[in-house]
């Protein structure tokens, strides 16, 4: 397989020279007995994946905030519980989207409109460099306000699958072992989500 | 290389995360060489790969994130920014019941006194009013002239003895 060699999943170990006590390991062995400082190590290693993770699920900024933030906090009130060390990262996912799925359940659903269109291309606007060329810069900004309208559209377990395989780079065994579905299921959850979303972009290119 | 029939899409999914082994790998990987079919629709896949990491590139969390589950891994405060009161009270909602347990028990005095002294003002209050009616009752009764009643042989004539006491009449002769 080669996504098996993409990405180590267990923690790593110090490199050459660096100190033994320091590992992520040992950190995350602090942590386990409550030391917050430890955990503020573990946190500078995975902080990123889990609010990558959730900042493309949920698409604002604030909610991804605070997902990362209370995923971390239930990981470090309930680190005594983690039996397997190597699979952290997992757990850590799971945490996550446990969270955003609580969030998706009390949320109202509220399909994007043209003016959440407009807006989007307006912030991407604003965010990109000012020194491009205002025409390739326009155009820029609208595909990717309709990119992430589309994707925000995918239903949930679809857009998951794809998020975890194509942009977290994690191998369908992990992603299994997250959603806790099937291994088959996933293979096929990432498939028909990329038909989707290439078919929703076809059809939101012609509009 | 005859090109054969073509690969299903979601083999080449598969192919495309990296997920097949090396032998089947090299059966796509050869056959996409020579379909067009199968190419475009590989090609395609991994166009909208690129436009999807294109369009959500990593993105480090704010600095502020760090500080503030510090912060609150220190206070052990209660999760979820919502479910928090403002800062300026500087407790959770509930944690405060938990770690002083006096107070939840001062409360539950007090909420048990105010109901106790609402149960007997709201019984003396309709005795009260019971005890007005009787009086006005009582009051109609008294003044009331039976000599022009119709039914006065019968009462003269000791009809009413039988009849159960009236409880106004025994409140009067009480008085």
């Amino acid at each position: 397989m080669q996504k098996a060699q993409k990405r180590p999943i267990s923690i790593p170990h110090p490199q050459s020279g660096a100190d033994p006590s320091n590992s992520l390991e040992n950190q995350l062995g602090k942590a386990k007995s409550g030391d917050p400082e430890a955990f503020a190590d573990v946190y500078d290693y995975y902080g990123a994946r889990i609010y990558g993770f959730a900042s493309r699920m949920v698409g604002s900024r604030e909610d991804a905030e605070d997902i990362t933030q209370d995923t971390f906090l239930l990981a470090f009130r309930n680190l005594s519980r983690l039996r397997e060390q190597d699979h952290f990262e997992q757990w850590l996912y799971k945490i996550a989207r446990n969270e955003i799925y609580k969030r998706q359940r009390k949320a109202k659903f509220k399909p994007s409109s043209l003016d959440d269109l407009h807006k989007g291309i307006l912030q991407i606007l604003r965010s990109a460099d000012p020194a491009g060329d205002p025409e390739t810069r326009l155009l820029s900004a609208e595909l990717g306000a309709k990119v992430k309208a589309v994707f925000d559209r995918l239903p949930i377990r679809y857009k998951e699958a794809l998020v975890l395989a194509t942009l977290q780079g994690l191998s369908y065994q992990e992603i299994s072992r997250i959603s806790g579905r099937s291994l088959s299921a996933v293979k096929t959850d990432v498939y028909r989500g990329r038909l989707l979303l290439s078919e929703k972009m076809r059809k939101y290119s012609n509009l | 290389m005859s090109v054969g029939s073509c690969i299903k899409e979601i083999l080449l999914s598969q192919y495309l995360d990296g997920e097949l082994s090396e032998d089947a790998s090299r059966k796509v990987r050869d056959h996409i060489a020579v379909c067009p079919k199968c190419n475009a629709v590989y090609e395609r896949m991994k166009a909208d790969r690129e436009m999807l990491r294109r369009h959500f590139p990593d993105s480090p969390p704010p600095d502020h994130l760090k500080s503030e589950l510090l912060r609150r891994i220190g206070a052990g405060r209660e999760i979820g920014r919502h479910s928090r009161i403002p800062a300026w009270a500087g407790i959770s909602r509930l944690h405060v019941f938990a770690s002083k347990p006096w107070i939840s028990a001062a409360a539950a005095a007090f909420f048990l006194a105010v109901a106790i002294s609402a149960f007997h003002l709201q019984r003396r209050f309709e005795e009260a009013k019971i005890l007005e009616e009787i009086d006005r009752s009582g009051a109609q009764i008294a003044s009331r002239d039976f000599s022009s009643n119709p039914f006065n042989i019968y009462i003269q004539e000791g009809a009413l003895q039988a009849k159960p006491e009236n409880p106004f009449k025994r409140y009067l002769n009480g008085r």
